[in-house]
């Protein structure tokens, strides 16, 4: 029935009988905003650890990758708020920055040369890193969503 | 024909407490039948039991539309139909409507026997319980639970006998009678397991982690509830009310990241289900958890919601949506002369429904709002509001019922039961402090804004540590720990106040007072150290504490020629630069390739030498060739100390504060001690490690890694040495946790034991970590452990490879056994087998053993 109803909705819609609602249009606007242009995206891989530690977890981490580059991230969960570790290698060299960002805020950091970045007291939810290459175009990961 | 289809409904009817999917296949069946022939009466029943099974099911919306059908069926028989409608009082309050159900159960009344009119009586002390008439909802319930205890004793007469106790309990439970509460629904729970009535009893067992939070047990409450999780499988709609209730308690209890976590599972669930009441309370809940944990963004639109929610069902809370709304605003917009005057009108409208202490936080926030806004006047109006000496000269006020709310810490103290100590248990006894609903730390912050205003920096003092004096006296009642510290967080921004007035104002000995003071109230100590009995027994040493104010990082160094305080940095900068480095260090631990292959720098080389340089570089001079007393601070707290280039090889102790290194040197040592060893599960090399540690001492025992002979050795063992895996839990830190063959050592199990040994090894993972809610009170392990009596705890805070912990914990004992102080033997050790991820927590500086040279020697 739901689905249905969807379907009803969507063929008004689609007809110009309703116009559409404005938090539809909105929340669209937002989504376009966050989108990167010309950015490579670089996808989940595997991030193996090879040697075992004493813990009985492990702790979160993920891999982002293209060809030739790869994100390794670190998400720590703290008192309801997350951090942000991670890695991008190879070091895409000077004046390269990395945005941690979330659908309504980005963190900038100037990337060092060990090509380690952290950010603190990200409210959970959706977010993505991007890395600017000077004179490359920038790769972003996928959205990955952290719940609390 | 039709008796007999009236039978097989009432029997569906009977079923649908017990077994509500098959209950409502069978009535679907019978209302067909009764359609198709006619038959209005078991048409009525067969809708009823269809609906009463849909509610069991969570599924409100279709159960009302049943019994709507039901009653709007004409000529049916009236008490048929009044039965209907004596369900539909249930479904109208469960969906938001308590004033309806009333109403509805007032058209059903006169058409019900005697019985079907107490069992009507259960149903209404639901709605009238919605309504805050608590009272009458008690009356209503004693009076339905008389008969119905004269009843034939039918299996429906004891679903709403059982039902009437639960209901009867929650009340109580509303009311903050715990003790009545738990009595009604163990009742409940008894008799609906007696009369096979297992969903019943699920709804009575659902509350347990509830009224477990409320009597202060969280281990128990945790218990009850992952005991719930699996019985209220396939209930959605009951699971997510007892999620959003257990979340209720666990804010109260200030474990806000906790309730977060049952709230965002809950939220939905009951959106899913349609359950409007607990959904909008859950919303305003969610809003709060949100604010509090940082998300003011989040908060905002939460609250909003709940606002708008509440406002429809016409509950009062929606005046607390309302004041998260502003508080979110507060925290994400510039300051304005409009958001003023809002926090203003919130306070008034706050005060008008009895929300005192509410409204007393508003009032603060909106003083501290119009002094930046340089309205003097306004300020000085708001905080007069709040003087205590205006305060003593009012009369007393009858304490508010469930009040886990923002800022509210001697509200929602007087409402949670805390563990069963004989001090506690008086305190609850004890009547309600006199005063006017202002929390204690709000009037005295009010008070000490008033006398800056004055230029009077002596009575802002006095009226800050008066207030601190409040909030320790009141969270030292609390044994556990995690409760204790949250409770102090109450005093949190008085704290802040005060030292930053001291900062501001006077030398580095005042700021070192007031930093220690703030400790002393969060980790449930009676006073803060002077500077001599910290010089005294520093000897050559140094004891370098953190403090962080506003978002400013602060470090004190004291030694025997004086006391120094520099500016750090910034919070934010040392906290990222932690997470590099501890991020760098576990990648290097778990070997992992991409990592340690690539060219570059040494990342954990790299972030070390930075952190070195912000955190040491203005005080370098201090501390040179020292060994160090370590206080950290804020994120300071998860650093592995020994990765530092300037710390390597040098002897650190880690402590909550200098009262709790004073304490721990206290603790006495025996001549001859017992070393107990185990192992845990899992482990390649732990097996080998016990051998070697138990082969460096003397007097040994291998004991097996149970957590029946781990915990029986607590109590017996000088130094206990614990090989195996670690968690820490980071949202509920006294459930991290050390593996053993039979289960986990929680830090919560520690709590029992009053003498745990002298030394404390646990070579594991992460066992060193702590959350701190509260500067002075980390929560975790080694924490727990030295919190309890441990002169000196050693564990690791990053992810420790087996073979490394093998050899570095080998060496660590040959020191140890030698006489060296376990500071030095750890330093020494680490650095020659170069694993850097352990640290020395506690009296390190001081020799477990007496060395066996010296020991020999005497012996001549």
């Amino acid at each position: 029935m739901i689905d249905d109803e969807y379907l009803l909705a969507a063929l008004r819609i689609a007809a110009g009988h309703d116009p559409i609602p404005a938090h539809v249009s909105a929340a669209a606007r937002d989504a376009y905003g966050l989108r990167l242009a010309q950015a490579d995206t670089a996808a989940p891989a595997e991030s193996a650890a090879t040697r075992g530690t004493r813990d009985a977890d492990g702790p979160r981490l993920v891999r982002f990758a293209t060809q030739d580059f790869s994100f390794d991230l670190e998400v720590t969960i703290g008192d309801g708020l997350i951090d942000v570790a991670g890695r991008v290698t190879p070091h895409p060299g000077d004046g390269a920055t990395v945005d941690i960002r979330t659908p309504h805020l980005t963190v900038s950091r100037d990337l060092p040369a060990t090509g380690q970045f952290a950010a603190t007291g990200l409210p959970p939810g959706w977010f993505s890193v991007v890395c600017h290459r000077p004179g490359r175009t920038p790769v972003a990961t996928r959205w990955v969503r952290i719940r609390p | 024909m039709t008796d007999a289809l009236v039978a097989r409904a009432e029997e569906a009817v009977l079923q649908s407490g017990i077994d509500p999917a098959r209950a409502l296949e069978s009535a679907r069946a019978v209302h067909a039948e009764a359609e198709e022939t006619d038959a209005v009466e078991a048409a009525v029943i067969a809708l009823r039991a269809m609906a009463l099974a849909c509610r069991e099911l969570g599924d409100l919306e279709t159960a009302e539309r049943h019994l709507r059908r039901a009653i709007a069926t004409s000529d049916a028989p009236a008490d048929r139909l009044a039965q209907a409608r004596l369900s539909l009082v249930t479904v109208r309050t469960q969906r938001g409507h308590p004033l309806q159900a009333l109403r509805v159960a007032a058209m059903a009344w006169a058409y019900l026997s005697p019985l079907d009119r107490a069992k009507l009586d259960t149903q209404r002390a639901v709605a009238l319980a919605h309504l805050g008439r608590h009272q009458e909802a008690v009356a209503s319930c004693d009076r339905a639970l008389a008969v119905l205890a004269e009843a034939p004793g039918t299996i429906d007469d004891q679903r709403f006998r059982a039902g009437g106790l639960l209901n009867r309990g929650l009340v109580h439970a509303y009311q903050g009678r715990w003790r009545q509460a738990t009595r009604d629904i163990a009742a409940c729970l008894e008799l609906s397991q007696r009369a096979g009535l297992a969903h019943l009893a699920r709804l009575a067992a659902a509350n347990l982690p509830f009224l477990a939070v409320r009597q202060g047990d969280i281990p128990a409450a945790f218990t009850h509830y992952r005991a719930c999780e699996d019985t209220l499988f396939g209930f959605p709609e009951r699971l997510a009310t007892m999620r959003a209730d257990f979340a209720g308690a666990l804010l109260a209890a200030h474990l806000p990241g906790e309730a977060r976590a049952m709230l965002s599972l809950a939220v939905p669930e009951l959106e899913a289900s349609g359950a409007q009441v607990a959904l909008a309370e859950a919303r305003l809940r969610l809003a709060q958890v949100e604010l509090v944990t940082g998300d003011a963004r989040q908060a905002l639109a939460v609250a909003r919601r709940a606002e708008a929610e509440l406002t429809a069902q016409g509950c009062d809370s929606w005046r607390l949506a309302a004041e998260v709304v502003l508080r979110a605003r507060l925290a994400l917009e510039p300051p304005s002369a409009e958001l003023l005057e809002r926090l203003l009108a919130c306070a008034h409208d706050l005060t008008s429904s009895s929300y005192t202490a509410e409204a007393a936080a508003v009032r603060l926030a909106a003083a501290e709002l119009a002094l930046t806004l340089g309205d003097t006047a306004t300020a000085t109006a708001q905080l007069s509001l709040l003087d205590p000496e205006a305060a003593a000269h009012c009369p007393a006020q009858e304490p508010r019922h469930l009040a886990p709310l923002l800022d509210a810490p001697a509200l929602s103290l007087r409402h949670l039961i805390p563990l069963a100590s004989a001090q506690q248990a008086a305190y609850l006894g004890g009547e309600p402090e006199a005063g006017d609903g202002v929390p204690s730390p709000v009037r005295w912050h009010a008070a000490a804004l008033l006398a800056t205003l004055r230029d009077d920096s002596a009575a802002a003092f006095a009226a800050v540590h008066r207030g601190l004096r409040e909030v320790g006296s009141d969270a030292s009642r609390f044994d556990d720990p995690s409760l204790r510290a949250h409770m102090a967080r109450a005093g949190q921004r008085l704290a802040s106040y005060g030292l930053g007035l001291a900062i501001d104002t006077c030398g580095p000995e005042v700021v070192f007072a007031w930093a220690e003071r703030w400790r002393a109230v969060a980790g449930g100590r009676p006073d803060a150290p002077g500077l001599t009995a910290v010089r005294a027994a520093l000897a050559g040493g140094a004891l370098v504490e953190f403090v962080c104010h506003d978002d400013a990082l602060l470090v004190l160094v004291i030694t025997a020629a004086g006391v120094t305080l520099r500016r750090v940095c910034d919070t934010a900068t040392v906290s990222e630069a932690v997470i590099r480095l501890r991020y760098g260090l576990r990648r290097a631990s778990l070997g992992d390739a991409v990592a340690t292959g690539e060219r570059g720098p040494d990342p954990v080389r790299a972030e070390a030498v930075l952190l070195e340089r912000l955190l040491f570089e203005q005080v370098a001079a201090e501390i040179e060739g020292r060994p160090l007393v370590i206080v950290p601070a804020g994120p300071l707290h998860t650093l592995p100390w020994s990765v530092l280039p300037c710390l390597h090889a040098r002897p650190v102790s880690v402590v909550p504060s200098a009262a709790a290194w004073l304490a721990a040197r206290e603790r006495t040592r025996r001549a001859e001690p017992l070393v107990i060893a185990a192992a845990g599960p899992g482990l390649r090399h732990a097996t080998t490690e016990v051998e070697r540690v138990l082969a460096a001492h003397r007097r040994t025992e291998l004991v097996r890694g149970r957590v029946a002979d781990v915990a029986d050795a607590l109590g017996r063992a000088d130094v206990l040495h614990l090989a195996a895996h670690g968690t820490f839990h980071s949202r509920s830190p006294l459930l991290s946790s050390i593996e053993l063959e039979d289960g986990p050592l929680m830090a919560y199990d520690l709590l029992t034991h009053d003498s745990p040994p002298r030394l404390v090894v646990l070579s594991a993972c992460d066992s060193g970590m702590a959350r701190v809610p509260a500067e002075g009170a980390p929560l975790g392990l080694a924490g727990t452990f030295l919190a309890r009596g441990a002169a000196c705890v050693v564990a690791g805070l990053i992810p420790v490879p087996d073979d490394e912990a093998l050899a570095l914990m080998t060496l660590f004992h040959e020191l140890i056994a030698a006489g060296e102080p376990p500071a030095a033997a750890l330093a020494t050790a680490s650095s020659k087998s170069e694993v850097p991820g352990f640290a020395c927590f506690g009296a390190g500086e001081h020799p477990v053993l007496v060395s066996r040279s010296r020991r020999d020697a005497k012996d001549r």
